[in-house]
């Protein structure tokens, strides 16, 4: 009983900071930053590490769900990227992780999940948004900045499962970097 | 270098194997991205000044010699693809804009008024019938 409210209120921490987070990047300015860092995917990526393919699915959903609520773009085909992106990117790093844990590390997960994210949101903005096929001429672009992105986000999630997990009381590794 | 950042990193072997595929085939994309996009052009229009010269296909190989404002400039037909061989121009920026084949792309050299560019077909059909 108390474990499974525990891991309740855990849920409820990452998914209310992955939407935090998720919200926080849509207010950066397009301008200067027009691809999305995808550090809301960070806590996806710890949930998968932590709680397993289920309740990762949850609070990757979960957020994008609650902050297009936020924004008031719920339905919209920014949404509608934004959900495909995210749920082809969890599926993606769902498979990743269970049947490559022996060959990819946090970071190879999330990379997968990165490139993952933008070749959905490319394939949707083509058949929904735009429907020319100068579109994808933006897929070099998109793919250098999944590998760049992919790799940080990675990282990040290392820490923050280490970080997590350490505040459990669990024993962790030593620290890289 | 490449062994030292994976291991600070904490990389696997896989992680760098993957990392490394991507941004390769990021890499390959671009310059292939275009050509398999963008239909090939079928005819090259050149101007200059307000007058169309002429329109050539694409297809057969020609020098096209084109007055303008300053002298001749030559155009070559190859392949498919069309460039800038010589300009009476001061700078030479029009020899050095590359070659062009994609249907919608475009050569110029300004100060001898030459306008280059490539056109698909002209559309025979109709666009849409409203009744």
């Amino acid at each position: 009983m108390t474990d499974r409210v525990v891991k309740l209120a855990r849920l409820a921490l990452l998914l209310a900071l992955a939407t935090v987070i998720h919200t926080a990047e849509g207010l950066l300015p397009i301008t200067f930053v027009w691809f999305r860092f995808g550090f809301a995917n960070i806590i996806g990526l710890a949930t998968l590490d932590l709680f397993g393919f289920k309740d990762a699915v949850l609070v990757t959903l979960g957020r994008i769900f609650l902050g297009s609520m936020a924004y008031g773009l719920f339905g919209s085909p920014a949404f509608m990227m934004s959900f495909s992106g995210g749920a082809c990117a969890i599926l993606a790093m769902g498979l990743a992780h269970s049947f490559g844990a022996k060959i990819f590390s946090e970071i190879g997960v999330s990379l997968t999940g990165a490139v993952a994210h933008n070749m959905a949101q490319l394939a949707v903005a083509y058949f929904l948004v735009v429907r020319n096929e100068g579109i994808l001429l933006l897929l070099p672009v998109l793919l250098l900045t999944a590998a760049a992105t992919g790799f940080i986000n990675g990282l990040a999630a290392r820490f923050f499962v280490k970080h997590f997990r350490s505040l459990k009381g669990e024993k962790v590794g030593p620290d890289v970097l | 270098m490449i062994n030292r950042l994976r291991t600070r990193a904490g990389m696997t072997l896989g992680d760098g194997i993957l990392l490394c595929s991507i941004v390769f085939v990021a890499l390959l994309s671009f310059p292939l991205m275009p050509r398999w996009m963008l239909p090939g052009g079928k005819v090259l229009e050149i101007r200059s000044g307000d007058k169309i010269v002429g329109r050539y296909s694409l297809n057969k190989h020609k020098l096209v010699k084109v007055p303008g404002r300053l002298g001749t400039t030559t155009v070559l037909i190859e392949n498919g693809r069309a460039r800038i061989l010589s300009s009476p121009c001061p700078h030479k920026i029009c020899c050095g804009m590359g070659d062009i084949g994609s249907e919608g792309s475009v050569l110029v050299c300004v100060p001898n008024e030459v306008i280059v560019t490539t056109n698909g077909e002209p559309a025979e059909d109709l666009d849409a019938v409203s009744r």
